[in-house]
């Protein structure tokens, strides 16, 4: 996280999960940055993101797809990710390089 | 035919520009995203109820990232 802030980046996590659940879990795992919650109960920012799982036999039917986002300082999105499976994770360096071609 | 070998220079420079200006981002994991696109408005609460807006970021490269505990 500090090579973030060293760009003057900011980081934000959106979750699908409900909010006293992502209270807990930020909790239990002492995550103290911004943390939001995806408009419960209706998630409209995941489908405005196109990152809201939408297959009705998925165990995490309207849930989060595990997706990043890098926009640039004006609100442009200039690199996108939506992973196939929520198991897949990009590196911490993956995403920096992309935050640093943004900056 | 002046004509014609003007038309090729100019777009040889075009396309060098264009080649310049998009850096190689075949080694990201992240893909870039062409065209470019304003990002979806959005405003969200945080864990302690204070409303964030994707406005409050203007000026700030974001990084957003979808997730859930699944």
């Amino acid at each position: 996280m500090p090579q973030f802030e060293a760009l003057n980046a900011q980081v934000v996590g959106v979750s699908a999960d409900a909010p006293g659940t992502l209270g807990a879990f930020a909790k239990e795992n002492n995550i103290k940055k911004q943390l939001l919650v995806a408009d419960w109960p209706r998630r409209e920012m995941l489908q405005k993101y196109d990152a809201m799982v939408t297959d009705e036999k998925s165990p995490i039917y309207r849930y989060a797809k595990r997706a990043y986002f890098v926009l640039d300082k004006a609100g442009t999105v200039k690199f996108i990710k939506v992973m196939d499976t929520p198991l897949n994770l990009l590196s911490a360096d993956e995403v920096l390089q992309a935050v640093k071609a943004a900056s | 035919m002046r004509r014609a070998v003007l038309g090729a220079v100019v777009l040889a420079l075009v396309t060098a520009t264009s080649a310049r200006a998009t850096p190689d981002f075949a080694g990201f994991g992240l893909n870039a995203y062409e065209p470019p696109k304003d990002a979806p408005a959005f405003s969200l609460s945080d864990l302690e109820g204070r409303t964030r807006t994707l406005a409050d970021q203007r000026g700030k490269v974001l990084l957003i990232f979808f997730w859930a505990t699944w």
